[in-house]
């Protein structure tokens, strides 16, 4: 049993002759100080919690925060918001980078094929877009992931992507699967903040500063090609590629999607993607899918040629072929 | 096509993929007219993919709902709580004493969900069949089961509203289905644009082999000049020996050679008349750096596959009017004795929690029988 509590020191008698307590620490009842030990752990509790989103937006400037959508933006704001992203790089890494935002080209709707009978799984496009779109090193980030298929499936939900040994393996087939910039795209459709979509050369982009990192685009995405920036991508400063886009290989926040955008930065410049000059065996083919005498459209013509889970409708403009 | 007749089509699947064939049977049992998909499935990410999927496939299939975004979210988020790199971002964890109590983002995904549930009991509450509530007194235990009986009554209601007035809104405004999506709005139509003209300003650079080879014949003498030969300066004074098919019927020289090319012996390409150049089949003679030539004979399909671009790579410029294009030569590859692309190690492997095991849900059910 509990003593009495002490009344001597803190109580006085009034005039009727009562004791009447004083409101002072000491004459606290039990239950009121484990309300007050709980209130307090659960405020505690409850700041612990909260404590990677209030470090997120307490490292955040203010016009990062105020930033409009990236399509709201005109040339002037636009151009703020690029010498902005330069400067943090360069306060962060110390390398002066080149962020370009490129118009989408007249005329141009991109389409890129995979050659199924050459590819043999060495993983060098992995490589090369690690590199290129200034991927996490830690994670060996990468938007391709080359999937060793039995011969005779096409179910990619059973490939497997942790081999190890030489390739080709005789009785495997490899199956490099990357964003396939669907015409419709499930992924645009389920985004809550329209921080995704799709520009008029096809390629689907995402707005880094408009993500909110909700990850229903990754579960929308029957080809699992998008993928969510943990924590910010971890890149020495001297391997960062300093030739960057807006909507492509700048550099990530953390809690943010990313995707492959073939290259964004370099096929508005008219140049290859990465992974296709990556290619040891020339499995991959890139072009101008409304160019009748572009080399996709040979492919396209002259080959056998499948879409890779055609059945769900989100036409892609990614192709794969096989030689015989 | 008949429009008259509406049909309903509820699918409940607390397992994930509602398979598109599936439901396909489903609508061949149905008349013709519209259908409406309304799908249950609290535990599917994919949901709304699959139905739009459907949605596209079947023109008579116009609209569908699904059920379960906030909840499936929470359960990903659930299954994720398990790889390690969660716990480092989005967990946080109070310590006092020996007692833990841990959060992360599914916590959270969890309060909302049970305050959409509450909110559900609150307007059970609220409707007329339950009004006598709304006069009663504070009961500390409450009938829970009445309540939870008629919490999904409003929200059931709620959606059967909503496709009845978009249904109304189908028939009388828009007359008839909308047509099959074949692309965002925003994607182009080979009709819409001018192509873009490839100006070829810009050449396509073949990658020239070099020769006729040399030999290194011996070590670098007094001056540092390595001592290399031409072929003629040997083969000149030699008969040639169509015997020889590989390096093993070789006497002596090239005996380190591997050759695996079909049944080609070494002068079914190596001219015997001049050895510093190569022969065609037909027995003209072609230069070393013109060795795409002889290869093509052969290989004609894959050297058409080469110059339409769709064989052997490129780099540089896929747009010849910005700049110039490389391309790699059939030797370059292809060992030219021993061509099939020998078998390489792979060097980069993403560390990618996506099918780390190849069927993880196999190995989990056999564990679970024995």
């Amino acid at each position: 049993m509990t003593p009495p509590p002490e009344v001597q020191d803190n109580s006085t008698v009034d005039s009727a002759g009562k004791t009447v307590s004083l409101p002072v620490i000491g004459q606290v009842s039990r239950r009121t100080a484990l309300k007050a030990f709980g209130a307090t752990l659960g405020i505690a509790a409850f700041g612990a919690a909260a404590k990677p989103m209030l470090e997120k937006y307490a490292s955040m400037s203010p016009e990062e925060m105020l930033q409009r959508h990236y399509k709201e933006l005109d040339s002037d704001e636009r151009a703020a918001v690029i010498n902005r992203l330069q400067d943090e790089t360069k306060v962060r890494h110390g390398v002066d980078v080149t962020i370009r935002d490129l118009p989408p080209l007249e005329g141009v709707k991109y389409g890129y094929a995979i050659n199924l009978s050459v590819c043999n799984g060495n993983g060098e496009c992995m490589r090369a877009c690690h590199k290129e779109n200034n991927h996490d090193r830690e994670s060996n980030q990468s938007y391709i992931r080359v999937l060793e298929m039995q011969r005779g499936s096409m179910d990619m939900e059973k490939g497997s992507t942790t081999y190890t040994h030489p390739v080709p393996d005789d009785d495997k087939f490899y199956m490099p699967v990357q964003c396939q910039q669907c015409d419709n795209p499930p992924c645009v459709d389920v985004c809550p903040v329209e921080a995704t979509w799709k520009e008029k050369d096809g390629i689907v982009v995402v707005d880094y500063n408009w993500c909110i990192g909700c990850r229903y685009c990754e579960a929308a995405c029957p080809y699992h090609a998008r993928r969510f920036n943990w924590k910010a991508p971890t890149v020495p400063d001297d391997e960062i590629n300093p030739d960057q886009g807006y909507l492509s290989n700048r550099m990530r926040p953390a809690g943010v999607m990313e995707k492959c955008t073939f290259c964004l930065h370099r096929v508005r410049d008219g140049r290859l993607p990465a992974c296709l000059e990556a290619c040891p065996t020339g499995a991959r083919v890139f072009g101008n899918l409304l160019d009748p005498d572009s080399e996709i459209r040979w492919v396209l013509a002259n080959k056998r040629v499948f879409m890779l889970k055609e059945e769900l409708g989100t036409q892609p403009s990614f192709f794969y072929y096989f030689d015989e | 096509m008949c429009r008259g007749v509406i049909s309903l089509v509820i699918i409940e699947k607390h397992t994930c993929d509602i398979d598109v064939i599936d439901a396909r049977i489903i609508l061949q049992t149905l008349p013709t007219g519209f259908v409406f998909i309304l799908t249950l499935s609290g535990q599917c990410d994919r949901t709304t993919t699959q139905a739009d999927a459907l949605a596209d496939l079947d023109p008579g299939v116009f609209m569908t709902f699904e059920y379960g975004g906030l909840r499936s979210f929470g359960i990903a988020a659930q299954r994720e709580n398990q790889s390690a790199n969660w716990h480092e971002v989005f967990q946080s964890a109070v310590v006092v004493g020996g007692w833990r109590w841990t959060f992360n983002s599914a916590y959270f995904q969890g309060i909302l969900y049970r305050i959409k549930k509450v909110y559900y009991i609150l307007s059970s509450i609220a409707t007329p069949h339950d009004s006598e509530k709304l006069n009663m007194s504070y009961d500390p235990h409450p009938p829970k089961v009445s309540r939870r009986r008629g919490s999904w009554g409003p929200a059931i209601g709620v959606i059967i509203l909503i496709i009845l007035l978009l249904t109304w809104l189908m028939v009388t405004v828009v007359r008839g289905p909308s047509p099959i999506s074949y692309g965002n709005d925003q994607a182009q139509s080979p009709t819409d644009l001018p192509v873009h003209q490839a100006l070829q300003q810009h050449p396509v650079n073949i990658s020239v082999p070099e020769g006729p080879p040399k030999v290194l014949v011996a070590d670098p003498n007094g001056s540092g000049n390595a001592i290399e030969v031409s072929c003629t300066t040997c083969h000149a004074t030699r008969e040639p020996d169509y015997k020889n098919v590989t390096s093993d019927d070789l006497d002596e020289f090239h005996q380190n050679l591997s050759m695996g090319h079909g049944d080609l012996s070494c002068l079914s390409c190596h001219n015997p008349k001049d050895y510093d150049t190569l022969k065609k089949a037909d027995g003209s003679a072609v230069s070393y750096p013109n060795v795409m030539q002889l290869c093509g004979q052969c290989h004609q399909s894959r050297y058409n596959d080469y110059l339409h671009g769709a064989h052997g790579g490129m780099t540089g410029h896929w747009d010849l009017s910005k700049g110039p294009r490389q391309r790699k030569a059939c030797i370059d590859c292809h060992d030219p004795h021993s061509p099939a692309i020998p078998k390489m190690l792979p060097q980069f492997k993403p560390l990618d929690r996506f099918m780390d095991t190849p069927h993880p849900s196999d190995h989990q059910t056999e564990a679970s029988h024995e």
